[in-house]
């Protein structure tokens, strides 16, 4: 019988069975790469009505954080400010330039500023601020940098995940600092933050929940 | 945790084949032991098919096409949704978003206020709950106050003014009311209703308007209580049963537990406080219901009459002349209500100021003043039954004045007619001709939160605001002021309340509810006026606004009337979820199973099995669902088609009806379609009509739930006689969510029977269900065997031991007693009772 | 027994949490229960329990978690023309050896550290066998998407601390696990522990009978503690082992002897004149 195939065509099984292999990896790398929520939600940074910079008021400034999220010790959410807030200090300062236009314009017509939601958590996640703020975890461990990020707005910093939720509420110990430090900026740990936290975990009965319907319900 | 034998299946008994003991069945075809092969079927969740997949691509076949995507799960975070965050402009220091706030208000029910804490997310209210700092005192609620809040966010509401049906502006109707002549002949036609306010401005409709004819109307005309008490005592009063402090209580036909009734918190809080047993010694009071209709009342009774609602006058006119009230009417009575009437009066007389008499509404006045006779002959007024002096009031007969009224307007003698949250074009009885005598009122006004049957018939039609959204006040039961406060901005601009447009009407001045409730109580609180009425705004009463205790003298005793005309008796209700139609289109209301026949979305014809065969009426029950055969109805003229529907213990020769069904609304929503694939517009509850029925664009019902029965009440009156039947149709499917759990047989309710004095009990075969027995002693009756000689109900030591002596005593092998060890903590050992082994 | 072993409310990850110390409880009594239906309502309020319309209640599929079921009952062969009447409201049983549970292939519902069965919405596939499993007929599936087309108006009654469900999902009584962890967590930042009855169900606290009670049993001051000692107390189905938490409190009639004497001498007069007819 004549030969259909030259002989080259004998490596073409054991070269598509290891390029399938190498393939699937591939894929199966890639699929676990990109479709990560620390790959597809971290550096998330929408554009805002206003150009707010955090940098310039919480970092430059000074300001704390809960000057102007003022309910981030009591509720679940730590609340936009109103436009009120803002007209505090813009009534007076800076009451002609063009990046606060939309803030004088909600003040007058009492209209709110539509601001866009950066971290977003599926509804049926039940997150609560009041609980974490509260047991001494931080502004930055979760919002990152937020002393940082300047006028082009705020990104999403952590993945915000679920697996990343639980590697705290596994081991709270290694995230968690004094309740006066909450709200600093670039906080580091001292050295044996690690044993003090154990210790406090102790003390106050620290037990973040990791059975389903602590969240999900 | 329970620890429980398992049960061994070879000595268990086969609850099929066991036949004593107490049985427990959902519907008649259950007793039926012969459809065996059925009640498999039965017994199934869903009827076949139901549990397949609807129509359309289901998640499972999505799964299975789209198998090779599961990987690809993670792009639907791609394109992620921008979602944006609104603050407030203007900060509040109250509000938090997210930690809701509590308002006290209070909901208008009929002709009295109840006292409700609203539950508001971020200002818009959500959840209501009972106010339990009011002196009605608790946090529980009816039904009706739950779904209030869901009439508040009705989206078929109408929205705008009105005049010759097309839209307007407030301000038109305004200058239409400010242009009124103070010489005309104007009328105005209310609701019941509790509010100083209301009055205040009728008064200065009274001041303007030379000739103003006020008239109170309900859908189902006069309080019968309120002209009974009159009969009784000369003027109307009050009634506050106090079902706890009593021992034997009557109820005429009187379904006091039930949430229609005016004082139904009081009420069932106070039966509730008699029947509570917490120990085996505690007392409880005992219920006899005599009733035209099986009801909630009926249900929890412990000896129930099922008999006539004209035949119940008799008897109660027989219990009175048994107790030395009243002549004795001449009647013929069965065997079981001789023992009934022997033993109710007996029970009554030993139980003296212990036990009281209630008339319910289906009961003329004269029964009501009957009640009263007796009450005050046992000695109940003052223990049992507190009577109040209610607010001045007009003693006049509605009934009457509503007839009066429309026989003017008849005849031309009506200029100006404004109706304000009442709809007597649907509701008014078709002997009185409301709706032409409408046509003949120059100017007549609605106003009403929805745009129905009367808003139509109207030259002008005004939106009002929902109790939620508006300034009120009211009196509850007991007499208790309460401010209504609004817990949002009225929805639509144009809507206002009921003050508000009586005040337009009465000065013209365009005023806020607001300022007008606060005028009123300004004259009310006197002193210190912003702190107090802070505080009233924040309790949700004011306190020491009860009504007075009245004093009375010998209670009139009415002559009861020969008996009715032979024939059907139609009995009118208001609906126990739809009222008299304010919750027509409420969703909520028209899922929820009608406490006893548990049917929903529909309104039926109520008969006994008996009547039924009389009829020749069927009902069948085949895969879960029932059939009824549907019937023409038809009193004095008046015909209404409606499914009928079979009830165990409905008295013969009875036929009971609601009101609430059958309404057209007009909805400024459209309807929508989807293409044939996509079943959405055919599952929407609010497509293409309102919930409870909607016109089309040519003006045709479309979507209508049940039938109006409404006009074929009689005028002044419940009950119709002379009613006629006939079958026109069958096999009209009848949503009943009569599931329970499990088979038949399984009974998983339990109820055991409370006893005098037996030492021993009954050999009994086993029961068809492991229920325990219990067998009391009730001290307080005479006759009984003394506590020493009493058999304990358990033995005096716990402990399985003393169990065992005590079971071989007795003579039933099967009985089983329950008992309890001492609480322990819940750290894996048992708080929960051991049982004894079988 | 087999079920027993490894049970997970053995295992650490259970009793080193926080929601352990609440163990939760209901007791309902059927003496002081009429069957008002307030707490259907309450609790379709509360939890954005959605309508489905005529046709799908015909077909089974209506979504209210918590129903009264209503028994007529009959002694021993008398008809249907006089029955009595008991009202008994059931909602999940949140029974310590659930059915529901084992039979979920993907884990979405649990028993949570405080003794409550958990239904988490998001990780439901819809298989259903849940349902299939429990014998109170109490898990509620959506066979459609209610919520999609609800106007804006209705949408503004919802609650917005509970999930609003989609098509697809298993649904049924949580004992209003939104206001328990609201006020777990309330405690918890106030360092206290939970008072006894602070946290109360939708339906407990519209029921005006007070016929419900809910509360942690590990706590001896809770009502329901109390509740459940009364001697009446009995489970739903407690032969299927499923061992609720839910306990009912039977029915007791205070009858009147003579009446019942009186009747069945009748009924036996009746029996002997029909025998000899």
């Amino acid at each position: 019988m004549p030969q259909i195939f030259p002989k080259r065509a004998n490596t073409l099984p054991i070269l598509s069975l290891v390029g399938s292999l190498l393939g699937g990896v591939a894929l199966i790398f890639l699929v676990w790469y990109y479709f990560s929520p620390e790959f597809t939600t971290v550096g998330y940074q929408p554009d805002q009505p206003v150009p707010y910079s955090h940098q310039l008021h919480a970092g430059k400034l000074g300001m704390d954080c809960q000057y102007c999220h003022t309910n981030v010790e009591n509720s679940k959410h730590a609340n936009v400010p109103s436009t009120q807030t803002c007209m505090n200090c813009h009534g007076q300062i800076k009451t002609n330039s063009a990046k606060l236009q939309k803030v004088r314009q909600s003040w007058a017509n009492d209209v709110p500023i539509q601001w866009t939601k950066v971290h977003h958590l599926p509804d049926y996640a039940n997150f609560s601020h009041a609980s974490h703020v509260n047991k001494g975890v931080g502004c930055e461990t979760c919002h990152g940098r937020i002393d940082k990020m300047g006028e082009e707005g705020v990104y999403q910093a952590e993945p915000l995940s679920m697996g990343w939720c639980l590697e705290c509420h596994r081991e709270p110990e290694l995230y968690l600092r004094p309740n006066d430090e909450v709200t600093t900026m670039g906080y580091t740990q001292p050295a044996n933050f690690v044993e003090r936290n154990l210790d406090r975990v102790r003390a106050e009965g620290i037990q973040p929940p990791t059975n389903c319907s602590a969240c999900h319900y | 945790m329970i620890e429980l034998d398992v049960i061994d299946p070879d000595e268990s008994s086969d609850p099929q084949s066991d036949t004593s003991g107490p049985t427990f069945w959902r519907h008649p075809a259950e007793l039926e032991e012969e459809a065996s092969s059925s009640d498999d079927e039965d017994r199934l969740e869903f009827g076949p098919g139901d549990s397949e997949p609807p129509s359309g691509a289901s998640r499972r076949q999505f799964l299975q096409l789209m198998g090779a995507a599961m990987a690809m799960a993670g792009l639907s975070g791609c394109r992620r949704p921008e979602e944006k965050i609104l603050p407030y402009t203007r900060g509040t220091d109250e509000v938090m978003p997210g930690v809701p706030q509590q308002y006290a208000t209070g909901m208008p029910f009929r002709d009295v206020l109840r006292p409700v804490l609203v539950e508001s997310n971020e200002g818009r209210p959500t959840k209501v709950e009972g106010n339990g700092d009011h002196p009605m005192g608790q946090t529980g609620t009816s039904g009706f106050e739950q779904a209030s809040v869901l009439n508040l966010y009705d989206p078929d509401r109408s929205r705008s003014v009105r005049q010759g049906g097309t839209e307007t502006t407030w301000s038109d109707f305004v200058d239409f009311c400010r242009q009124l002549d103070r010489q005309q002949n104007v009328a105005v036609i209310v609701e019941e209703n509790s509010s100083p306010t209301v009055q205040a401005m009728r008064q200065r409709m009274a001041d303007r308007f030379d000739n103003l004819r006020w008239v109170t109307y309900s859908a189902t005309g006069d309080n019968p209580a309120r002209l009974g008490t009159q009969q009784a005592f000369g003027r109307p009063l009050r009634p506050r049963y106090n079902l706890g402090e009593a021992e034997v209580i009557l109820s005429l036909d009187s379904d006091v537990l039930d949430g229609r009734h005016r004082d139904f918190l009081h009420n069932t809080q106070s039966f509730a406080d008699g029947r509570r047993l917490e120990d085996a010694d505690d007392d409880m009071s005992r219920l006899y219901a005599v009733e035209s209709q099986f009801s909630t009342t009926g249900g929890s009774a412990d000896h129930r009459l099922r008999m006539q609602a004209r035949r119940i006058k008799l008897f109660a006119a027989a219990l009175g002349a048994e107790l030395g009230v009243g002549a004795a009417p001449d009647a013929d009575w069965s065997e079981r209500e001789r023992v009934y009437l022997r033993e109710i009066a007996r029970d009554l007389r030993e139980a003296g100021s212990r036990g009281v008499v209630l008339a319910g509404e289906t009961q003329p006045p004269e029964v009501h003043a009957l009640s009263m006779a007796i009450n005050q002959q046992l000695g109940g007024l003052g223990t049992t039954v507190t009577l109040f002096e209610p607010d001045a009031s007009d003693p006049e007969s509605q009934d009457e004045s509503f007839a009066d009224l429309v026989s003017d307007m008849r005849e031309d003698r009506i200029d100006s007619l404004f109706m304000v949250g009442v709809n007597p074009v649907y509701d008014a009885p078709a002997e009185l001709g409301f709706e032409e005598a409408l046509a003949n009122v120059r100017h007549s006004v609605h106003c009403g939160r929805l745009r129905n049957e009367t808003a139509r018939a109207s030259r002008w039609h005004v939106p009002r605001t929902h109790y939620l959204e508006r300034w009120g006040d009211g009196r509850a039961y007991d007499g208790t002021l309460s401010v209504i406060q609004p817990l949002i901005e009225p929805l639509y601009d144009d809507a206002h309340s009921d003050i508000e447009v009586l005040n337009v009407l009465g000065t013209g001045v365009d005023a806020n509810g607001y300022d007008l409730v606060r005028e009123q109580w300004r004259a009310r609180l006197g002193q210190a006026f912003e702190e107090q009425w802070r505080q009233v705004l924040h309790d949700g009463y004011l306190e020491n606004t009860q009504f007075e205790r009245a004093s009375v003298g010998t209670a009139q005793v009415p002559d009861l009337s020969a008996p009715g005309d032979e024939g059907l008796e139609v009995v009118f209700r208001r609906d126990p979820t739809l009222l008299d139609g304010r919750f027509s289109n409420n969703a909520w209301m028209q899922e929820l199973p009608d406490p006893v026949t548990k049917i929903v979305w529909d309104n039926v014809a109520t008969v006994s099995p008996a009547t039924a065969d009389e009829l020749g009426l069927e009902v069948d029950y085949s895969e879960g669902n029932f059939y009824a055969d549907r019937i023409e109805l038809a009193v004095d003229g008046e015909s209404v088609e409606l499914p009928v529907w079979i009830q165990p213990g409905h008295p013969d020769g009875s036929i009971g009806v609601t009101l609430g069904y059958g309404r057209t609304l007009s909805t400024t929503r459209d309807g929508y379609d989807t293409p044939f694939w996509d079943v959405t517009d055919e599952k929407d509850v609010y497509n293409p009509a309102p919930i409870a029925g909607g016109l089309d664009a040519d003006g045709n019902p479309v979507d209508v739930v049940g039938s109006n029965v409404a006009p074929l009440r009689p005028v002044g009156d419940r009950v119709a006689t002379g009613a006629e039947v006939s079958k026109v149709d069958s096999d009209y499917l009848i949503r009943c969510r009569s599931l329970g759990t499990g088979a038949t047989g399984t009974g998983p309710a339990r109820r055991s029977t409370r006893k005098t004095g037996t030492a021993s009990l009954p050999a009994r075969a086993p029961t068809r269900t492991p229920f325990p027995t219990f067998r009391r002693t009730n001290r307080h009756r005479a006759g009984h065997t003394p506590a020493t000689e009493r058999p304990p109900i358990r033995p005096a030591t716990r402990g399985r031991e003393s169990m065992e002596g005590e079971r071989a005593d007795t003579a039933s092998t099967e009985r089983r007693t329950w008992r309890a060890t001492r609480n322990t903590r819940w750290s894996g050992r048992r708080i929960i009772p051991r049982t004894s082994p079988r | 027994m087999v079920w027993e072993e490894n049970h997970p409310k053995d295992q650490p990850a259970m009793k080193d949490n926080p929601y352990y110390q609440n163990q939760w409880g209901m007791s309902i009594d059927l003496n002081t229960c009429t069957g008002c239906n307030a707490c259907v309502v309450a609790c379709t309020s509360e939890n954005n329990v959605q309508v489905v319309g005529k046709e799908e209640v015909s077909n089974g599929r209506h979504m209210y978690w918590i129903r009264n079921d209503r028994y007529y009952v009959t002694e021993g062969d008398e008809g249907a023309e006089d029955p009595e009447m008991l009202m008994q409201p059931v909602m999940c049983q949140h029974c310590e050896n659930a059915p529901c549970e084992s039979v979920c292939p993907v884990a979405a519902t649990l028993h949570s550290p405080d003794g409550t069965n958990q239904m988490i919405y998001n990780r439901c596939i819809g298989t259903r066998y849940c349902a299939n499993n429990c014998p109170y007929k109490v898990r509620r599936f959506n066979f459609f998407d209610w919520t999609k087309t609800l106007p804006t108006e209705v949408q503004m009654a919802q609650n917005p601390e509970v999930t609003v469900r989609t098509r697809g999902v298993m649904e049924k009584c949580s004992w209003c696990v939104q206001r328990i962890r609201q006020s777990q967590q309330q405690a918890d930042n106030e360092d206290r522990d939970l008072r006894p009855n602070e946290v109360e169900t939708a339906c407990q606290q519209a029921c005006p009978t007070d016929a419900i009670t809910f509360g942690d049993l590990n706590n001896p001051e809770s009502d329901v503690v109390e509740e459940k000692q009364n001697p009446r107390r009995y489970e739903l189905m407690a032969y299927l082992n499923t061992k609720p938490r839910l306990s009912y409190l039977g029915r007791v009639r205070n009858t009147n002897p003579r009446i019942e004497e009186a009747l069945s001498s009748e009924q036996d007069a009746d029996a002997v004149a029909a025998a000899d007819a």
